[in-house]
Formats: structure tokens, C-alpha cells, sequence
């Protein structure tokens, strides 16, 4: 349950990435994708 | 892949006659200016990374009588504090770097556009604007620099919303193309540098681009400012050879228990202990408009992250729906994560 | 020519052209939603994303102009997530309280959520995060914050179509707002109520305020006599609410359903218009006598007509100086109301506090207009209730009427006479062209020496129009304007009216008599005019004002025999004392925020 969200939330940021208008916006997912990809335990725990 | 050791560099805020160096740059012609910059490899160093001697370039060959270089100097990504060093102590290279860029392109404004809480530094700025005004007119130089304040939105740090505030406009981002060195500021072509790069390019037309690229890797030459912050017990301002490792750079800087370090701000991207040795600081690896920010083992990177989306929640200009909807998303997706069951 | 493929099909376009435009010549659809064909392009709300091949991100078809060689994909999975995510993120900020909501059906959100079909959302409803309040103080419309999906579409209205900004983003992030002036209400800043906003929002942040039950409560109350009148521009729009093309005339349908709905008597507002040009175009000529012939200095030229509520707002805002230079009549409307609960109850033996006045109106502005402190003229509220053509076409539906079937039915009388003159005040150039068919024959006794009466210069859809009359062969009376060149001009769209403020601020205009109306298009664009709109459809809707004009018998609004005999029994003759106290007004000065 977690982890599907979780996940969602992740394809939530790779679409942020790729249609953003500006480049800021797009570089938001940067920080979810690699703290989360990293740290995925911290974030659900 | 090429990787270089971890070497302080004094390059930045090396002593100079700016005078010597600018006489030298107006005896170049336009063309030679660019060249320099492209044989150096310099990119931006405002954290994108594009190749100023192509920026220059561009802008050059657009025929509009009436052009811009625009100083970045929005300093605002998390963790990012070096322009505020570099025009602190060097603001006559700032100043002197966008003459040269001014020289480049063909424009004779520019405008440096100033983090609203830099406020405080604007008085002895202007003091040495002016000096620096008197030297390059005695020179010859047909340019001219002023100051305009930003209020304190993260996102005017992006280029196209930074010129829409210096026109008066509310801070947010146009559609590209049109790029700035074809519509930038009041609609003109306009080359707009990060404060550090247009040291930098200065620096390079004082010592060549030859000595500038002997540093760093193919994809990042150079050197650069980085901004050190978080659990380390030095931390502060450094110049750095670009091409080291994170591992590297902790070895340097950490405090022993060093578990994440986020380069880039919170933009960029997070590096965890097990990809420290395998990820090169740069363009090839984890790009950085300075900000290195180091976590030790007692941070919650829940909490980063929490701290992180919290910022973007606030700072999204809030005009296209990714943006502004997605950080609240993510950031209330994050504890509602907390919350379940 | 440019060169490019759209899902694999080639399609060659002008430099400039955008993807999503190209993307249209294949008949290819690409949903939008901040994008509006009147409007800059916004490339914000991010619907309409395509992928590029080669391009590190998706592209904003609406604001990517082509360029060769590009390879579009409009459909792929990677766009198509995308999409998905930003509706679902708009719905999330949204109050989808669909079935109350007055734009259900008509709502563009709607559409695209359809479209998408979704089930259930992983995203958290962010509308309770806010502490939205729903901004009722204007007369005209509404604003529900809690269902704006910032697709700013109503700021550019507001700044670019109209020149007010009265309306602009505010805040940053998940604060962002549409917000007026430091959030004052509505009926506090320079809002004209043109309603252009609410015409274009696409969901149901901006809708009129709508008085419906009020007019089915006195219609049932069989104590009231209820009078409703209708403006020249409803006739030819009505239908697009109810299944026809734009540009369909409907008038008899019209009258038919409006007696069917159980009003009492259903009368024309082009009776009105045609008594509007016999009062400001005396008006105009005693104006013109009294600066050319008596040298009075006080007297303020150009004139500028004052029937449209929207600009009447705007100058009263914006340039206050010029108060003095707006025509005195009240706009047929008002003319219309006051009447109704004098002049008509008195003929038809009614008590007037027991007359309810209703107006079917393309405007917004006119429920601000009715509300005025000015506009109680008949010693009553002149226009009780005014709806607009949308809120008509919805009192139809409600009704049952098969509307498509009816047969075409006729006003009633005593203020249901009308000319082509009063029609035309539905298009931009309208007023004047009449005002022009009037007073050119009452300054030299012939008809204006234009082909069959139609004076096309101040015809069509430029933003500023401007024409010269040469007065020739003048009666006695008006022998002072004898080879007198009558300058006019006309503007629609307040941007428009802003450009010609300016000339005149600045001494550069040297006009007599000028048109101005709110809204693009004159009426047939307004702001309670069915949605959606756009040039096409103004277009046809213009083309539909001047067909209903050339079928009239009568053309010439002082040849209205209603008119004619209003002056008889009651009026005297135009800016008579009775005139002047019923169907004349005065402006006030407004602050300007």
C-alpha cells in the first residue's frame, strides 16, 4: 500500500520532470527521485 | 571515466590589475573574445551549464542594434552562497566580466540583477561600480552597468522570469523559444551569466583560455566556487578543480559519518554513501551551481526531502499546473506516507 | 514554408505557425484549456504537452512555434501519463462539486476529466487546504476561487481584450491566486463587470450572478405583472444555447418562448434603442450648435455614446475628466425600465409597484447597470431583474420548450416596435451607423447617401473605425452645419476605447461623435453571451445583426410609429423636460484600483 503510493508518487515527479514549463520545475523531481530512490526506507518508515 | 584529484584552486579571488586585463580585452576584437571562451570549454556556472562562448556567440550574431548582458546574481538556490562572496570581494571582475561580455556581443547595458537580501551589500557596491564606471570609460569601453533588486522569489533566478522582473512584471517563466539571446530582456537579444561565470570569463582573458582548461575533465573544465554547508566542521567557501568524486570531496569535508551529500541544492540531486566513490562531481555526473550540502548519519532524509518540497510548495511561481500542483502533491503525498498505516 | 510530421502524417506551414495549430490543419486534436483563440498564448496549464522526438522534455503544443524537420508524437504513452497527470492534478486543486455547479455540462474541466475518464485519483484534495470564500459583492458575476484552476485566461481577458487588469495573479506556489487588488471584492476595483472573463473561464470560478429563481418567483406571483424586454444582440446568439450554429436568428422563437415561460408581456429593447437615437442624436446636434454656432466653451466634445455599462465604468474609472463628455441618455435598457413602470403602466392601467421589469440581456454589465442608485427613475428599481442570454436559453431548458419547433411569434405592443436601427446597435458601429440614418436626414431632409442605408465604413470588426460625413444641402434650422465634415469614430473592446482615450487625452483627436462599446464585437461579444466565443463566431453573429437589419421594413429608428407616438402622448419632443428626468442620467467619478 506504502510502496504503490510511494511509487505513484514517483511517476507523479518523472511527469513534473517532462512537462514543467520551466526549468526549475522540471529539476523538482531531481531531489524527490534520488532521495527517494536512495533513502526509500526513511521515507516510508 | 576521466577524474581529477581534489585540488584548491585560487583563481577566482586571485589579485589582479583589472585594468591590465580589460585594456587587453578591448584590444580583442569581438571574435576573439568568443573564441577564448569556447577553446576554454567554460559552461555556465550558474548550475545548467551552457557553454558561454556559444552563448556569447549567439548573441553576437543576432543583428538588433540594442543588446543586454544580464548578471545573474539571484543567488537562491539552497545552500548556494558564493556569488555573495565573489561580489563581496571581487565585484570590479563581476563588473569587468560583463564589459568583456559586452564587448563580445555587441551591447553596451548591463544589468546586474541583485538577490533582494543582498540589499545590505548594494552601498559599497556602488562605490566600486563607480570607480570601476571611471576606468573603463578611460579605457574606451562604451558600457555602462545598474542594479536592479529582486524581491525575494526564488524562481526570478530563471533567466526568462528575471527579465520579467527587472521590466516590472510579475516573476515568471515565458515560453522558449524564444531564447534570450534572441528575446531576453525588454525583448532584446541578451546574454545572461551567472556572477561566477563572468568572473571566470575574466579570468580567462587575463591568463588564457589554455590555463583555465588545463583544469577539470572533457565534459567539466575548469575549476569552480563550490558553497560547503551542513555536517562538516569546515564550512565555508572553496575553489575547486572540477572532476573529483563525491567520495573525494567528503574525504575533504565531511565529518567522518558522512551518510548524503546534495549537490546542487534542493534542484539537484541527493548521493548517498554507496555511489560517493562512482559519481563524479560535474557535468558528467551530479552538475552543481555550487551548493554542496552534506548530511550525516543523525539527518532524517524524510526530513530533507519534507524541507525540500516544503521550499518548492512555496516558491513554485505557481503559473503551469506541474509545478505548482505536483510540490503540493508530493509534499502532502509524503505525509500522508507518514501517516498510513 | 516549414516542414515537419504530426504522428507520422507531413504537414507544411508558415513560419510562426504553432504545433498546435499545425497539429489542427491535420485534424489532429490536441486537448487544450488555457489556451483561447482571442488571447496571447499562455503555455501554462500544460494539457496539451506532445513529445518531440530528440527533446529532452515534452513540449507545450500551444506555445511552440514549428520549425523543420520536427517529428511530433501527440500520443504517446510518455504523453499521455503526462496529460493524465496534469488534469488530475487541476482536479485536485478543483472544487468538483459538478452536479450544483451552475457550469456543469459547459465546463471545459469537465470535458477533459470526461475525456480521461478517470477512476479513482492517489491525489489528495488540496481545496480544503485553502480557505476559500465565494466573492458575490458584484451585481454582475461571481468569483469561486475554490474552482479557478490558474489557467489565466481571465487575467489576459482582462489585461489585453480590456485594459483593466482588474484581475491578476497574486501570491506565489500553492498560494497562488487570481486575486483583485490587495483581494478587495469585486464591486470595490475597477472591475467594468464586462462579464469577457466569465465568458472565457473554462470551468466555474467566473460565472454571472443569475437572478433565474427571482424571475420564476414573480412570473408565479399572480399579483405581478411581469414585462421583459430583450436586447438586439440576444436574438441572434440565443440559438447556440439551444442547438443551432452561431449566426441563427431566432427572434420569433424567441418571443414565442418568452411567452410561453408566462411573462406577461414580451417587448423589444429595440424600441428603446430606436428612442435612444432620437434622444442622443438631439443631443449631439445641440451640441454641435452650441460649441460651432454659440461659441459656448463648456460644451464638451466628441460626444461618446453611452450605452454600454461596461464602458460607461471604465470612463468613470479610468478617465473622469471625460464625464462631461459622455451623452446624458440612458442606455436602452434603462430608458426601457424607466418607461415600463411609467409611461406602459400608465397605458395599461397598472399599478407600477406591481410591475417587474425584467431584461434579457449579452451583457453582465447591465445587472450592474440596473443596480445603479441613478437608475430609479420611475420613483422604482427601473429594471428589476436582468438575465443573460445564457440564463434565458437555461430558463428554456428548464421549461420544457421544445425551442427548435416553435413557431415564430411577434412583441407584444406598446413598446415592442423596433427598426433596423435599433437592431444594429447589437454589432459595433451599430449606434452610430442609426444615430447617422437619423440625424442626416434631420439636419437636410434626405435620406444618408449611402447604398441601401448601409454605411459600411463604421461596419466590422476593426478595433478603431473611423469615418467622415460631409453635411450637405441643409434645412433652415440647421443651415450652421452646412458643408460640415461630421468626423466619427467607433472602438469595441476596451483596449480599443483605451487607444481612442488616449488620443483625446492628448488633444490628438479631433472627433464629434464616437462609439464606444465594452466589448469585442460591440454586444453580440458580450460578456453574457452564450460560451464559447471567438472572431468566427462573432463574425457570424454579425453577419446574423445585419440580416435581421435589411429584412425590417422600417430601417430608420424616428420612423419607429411607437416612437413617434411616445413624443406624442407623453414625451413632447426628444430632450424634453419628461425626457430629461426619465431618460437621462448622470456619471459619477470612481477610484481608479
Amino acid at each position: 500500500m506504502k510502496s504503490t503510493y510511494l511509487t505513484e508518487l514517483t511517476k507523479l515527479a518523472d511527469s513534473m520532470k517532462i512537462a514543467a514549463k520551466c526549468g526549475l520545475g522540471q529539476s523538482v523531481g531531481n531531489a524527490f527521485k534520488s532521495i527517494v530512490g536512495n533513502f526509500r526506507e526513511e521515507i516510508i518508515y | 571515466m576521466e577524474q581529477k584529484a581534489l585540488t584548491k584552486v585560487g583563481l577566482i579571488f586571485e589579485k589582479i590589475d583589472p585594468k591590465e586585463v580589460l585594456q587587453k580585452a578591448y584590444n580583442m576584437t569581438s571574435n576573439e573574445i568568443i573564441q577564448a571562451m569556447l577553446d576554454s570549454g567554460l559552461k555556465g556556472r550558474g548550475g545548467a551549464g551552457f557553454p558561454t562562448g556559444l552563448k556569447w556567440k549567439y548573441t553576437a550574431a543576432e543583428k538588433e542594434p540594442e543588446k543586454y548582458i544580464v548578471c545573474n546574481a539571484d543567488e537562491g538556490e539552497p545552500g548556494t552562497f558564493k556569488d555573495r562572496e565573489i561580489l563581496d570581494r571581487v565585484s570590479v571582475k563581476v563588473h569587468g566580466g560583463m564589459a568583456i561580455a559586452g564587448k563580445a556581443i555587441g551591447a553596451t547595458k548591463g544589468i546586474v540583477y541583485l538577490r533582494g537580501e543582498y540589499r545590505y551589500m548594494l552601498p559599497q557596491i556602488m562605490i566600486e561600480l563607480k570607480e570601476f564606471h571611471k576606468m573603463i570609460h578611460t579605457i574606451g569601453f562604451d558600457f555602462n552597468i545598474e542594479y536592479r533588486m529582486g524581491s525575494g522569489a526564488y524562481i526570478c533566478g530563471e533567466e526568462s522570469a528575471l527579465f520579467e522582473s527587472i521590466e516590472g512584471k510579475r516573476g515568471e517563466p515565458r515560453n522558449k523559444p524564444p531564447y534570450p539571446t534572441v528575446s531576453g530582456v525588454f525583448g532584446k537579444p541578451t546574454s545572461i551569466n551567472n556572477v561566477e561565470t563572468l568572473v571566470t570569463a575574466m579570468m580567462i582573458i587575463n591568463h588564457g583560455a589554455q590555463k583555465f582548461s588545463q583544469y577539470g575533465t572533457k565534459d567539466s573544465r575548469g575549476s569552480k566556487v563550490f558553497s560547503v554547508s551542513g555536517d562538516t566542521p569546515t564550512p565555508g567557501i572553496f575553489e575547486l578543480e572540477l572532476g573529483m568524486t563525491v567520495q573525494q570531496f567528503v574525504n575533504e569535508f565531511g565529518d567522518g559519518d558522512t551518510k548524503a551529500v546534495q549537490v546542487g541544492g534542493a534542484s539537484g540531486f541527493c548521493v548517498p554513501r554507496k555511489k560517493f566513490a562512482e559519481t563524479i562531481i560535474g557535468f558528467e555526473g551530479v552538475p552543481t551551481g555550487g551548493s554542496m550540502k552534506l548530511f550525516n548519519s543523525s539527518r532524517s532524509m524524510y526530513n530533507v526531502l519534507h524541507n525540500y518540497l516544503d521550499f518548492f510548495a512555496e516558491e513554485s511561481c505557481g503559473q503551469c499546473t506541474p509545478c505548482r500542483v505536483g510540490c503540493q502533491q508530493l509534499l502532502k503525498g509524503i505525509e500522508r506516507l507518514k501517516s498510513m498505516k | 514554408m516549414i516542414n515537419l510530421t504530426i504522428n507520422n502524417q507531413s504537414v507544411s506551414v508558415e513560419p510562426g505557425t504553432t504545433v498546435l495549430a499545425a497539429a489542427r490543419k491535420l485534424n489532429i486534436n490536441i486537448p487544450t484549456l488555457c489556451n483561447h483563440d482571442d488571447l496571447c498564448v499562455a503555455g501554462n496549464c500544460r494539457v496539451c504537452v506532445v513529445e518531440q522526438t530528440g527533446a529532452r522534455t515534452l513540449i507545450a503544443a500551444c506555445a511552440m512555434p514549428c520549425s523543420d524537420g520536427m517529428d511530433i508524437h501527440t500520443n504517446t504513452l510518455k504523453v499521455r501519463n503526462a496529460r493524465k497527470h496534469v488534469i488530475e492534478l487541476l482536479l485536485s486543486e478543483h472544487r468538483s462539486d459538478c452536479t450544483k455547479c451552475y457550469k456543469n455540462q459547459n465546463c471545459e474541466l469537465q470535458s477533459l476529466a470526461n475525456e480521461f475518464a478517470f477512476g479513482d485519483t492517489i491525489f489528495l484534495d488540496l481545496v480544503e487546504d485553502h480557505n476559500y470564500s465565494i466573492d458575490r459583492s458584484s451585481p454582475s458575476f461571481m468569483k469561486d476561487d475554490s474552482k479557478c484552476i490558474r489557467c489565466q485566461r481571465c487575467v489576459r481577458t482582462c489585461d489585453q481584450l480590456q485594459y483593466i487588469s482588474a484581475i491578476a495573479v497574486a501570491n506565489k506556489g500553492a498560494h497562488q491566486k487570481i486575486s483583485s487588488f490587495h483581494n478587495k471584492p469585486m464591486s470595490h476595483v475597477v472591475c467594468t463587470n464586462c462579464g469577457q472573463c466569465v465568458n472565457r473561464c473554462p470551468t466555474g470560478a467566473l460565472v454571472e450572478k443569475t437572478y433565474i429563481d427571482q424571475v420564476w418567483d414573480a412570473i408565479y406571483d399572480p399579483e405581478k405583472h411581469v414585462v421583459v424586454q430583450t436586447a438586439p444582440a440576444v436574438r441572434i446568439a440565443l440559438g447556440e444555447d439551444l442547438g443551432y450554429d452561431p449566426g441563427e436568428r431566432v427572434t420569433g422563437k424567441m418571443v414565442n418562448a418568452l411567452k410561453q415561460l408566462g411573462f406577461d408581456s414580451v417587448l423589444d429593447t429595440d424600441f428603446t434603442a430606436d428612442l435612444t437615437i432620437m434622444e442622443e442624436g438631439t443631443e449631439l446636434l445641440v451640441r454641435l450648435k452650441k460649441a460651432l454656432v454659440d461659441g459656448d466653451k463648456k460644451i464638451s466634445l466628441p460626444m461618446f455614446t453611452s450605452c454600454s455599462p461596461g464602458w460607461i465604468k471604465f470612463i468613470e474609472h479610468k478617465y473622469p475628466e471625460f464625464l462631461p463628455n459622455l451623452s446624458t441618455c440612458k442606455s436602452p435598457q434603462q430608458m426601457f425600465g424607466a418607461l415600463a413602470k411609467t409611461f406602459y403602466a400608465q397605458k395599461r392601467n397598472l399599478d407600477p409597484s406591481k410591475v417587474v421589469s425584467v431584461s434579457i440581456m449579452p451583457c453582465t454589465a447591465k445587472k450592474f447597470e440596473a443596480d445603479r442608485p441613478e437608475m430609479r427613475a420611475s420613483g422604482y428599481k427601473d429594471v428589476d431583474y436582468v438575465l443573460t442570454t445564457r440564463e434565458l436559453a437555461v430558463m428554456i431548458k428548464q421549461a420544457g420548450i421544445d425551442f427548435k419547433n416553435l413557431s415564430d411569434e411577434n412583441y407584444d405592443s406598446i413598446m415592442g416596435d423596433s427598426t433596423g436601427a435599433g437592431v444594429i446597435f447589437g454589432a459595433t458601429g451599430g449606434v452610430m451607423e442609426a444615430a447617422l440614418r437619423t440625424a442626416y436626414e434631420i439636419v437636410t431632409g434626405r435620406e444618408v447617401p449611402f447604398k441601401n442605408l448601409n454605411i459600411t465604413p463604421v461596419r466590422g470588426m476593426d478595433g478603431v473605425k473611423e469615418a467622415t460625413v460631409k453635411i450637405e444641402g441643409c434645412t433652415e434650422d440647421w443651415k450652421f452645419l452646412e458643408g460640415a465634415e461630421l468626423k466619427v469614430a467607433i472602438a469595441h473592446g476596451l483596449v480599443n476605447a483605451n487607444k481612442i482615450m488616449d488620443m483625446v487625452r492628448k488633444g490628438e483627436a479631433n472627433y464629434h461623435f464616437v462609439e464606444i462599446m465594452a466589448c469585442p464585437g460591440g454586444c453580440l461579444g458580450g460578456g453574457g453571451q452564450p460560451i464559447p466565443t471567438n472572431a468566427e463566431i462573432r463574425k457570424n453573429r454579425m453577419k446574423a445583426i445585419y440580416s435581421e437589419d435589411e429584412h425590417m421594413v422600417l430601417r430608420k429608428s424616428h420612423l419607429n410609429p411607437e416612437v413617434i407616438a411616445i413624443y406624442k402622448d407623453f414625451l413632447g419632443k426628444p430632450n424634453s423636460k419628461v425626457s430629461h428626468e426619465l431618460l437621462h442620467t448622470h456619471y459619477v467619478e470612481r477610484d481608479h484600483f
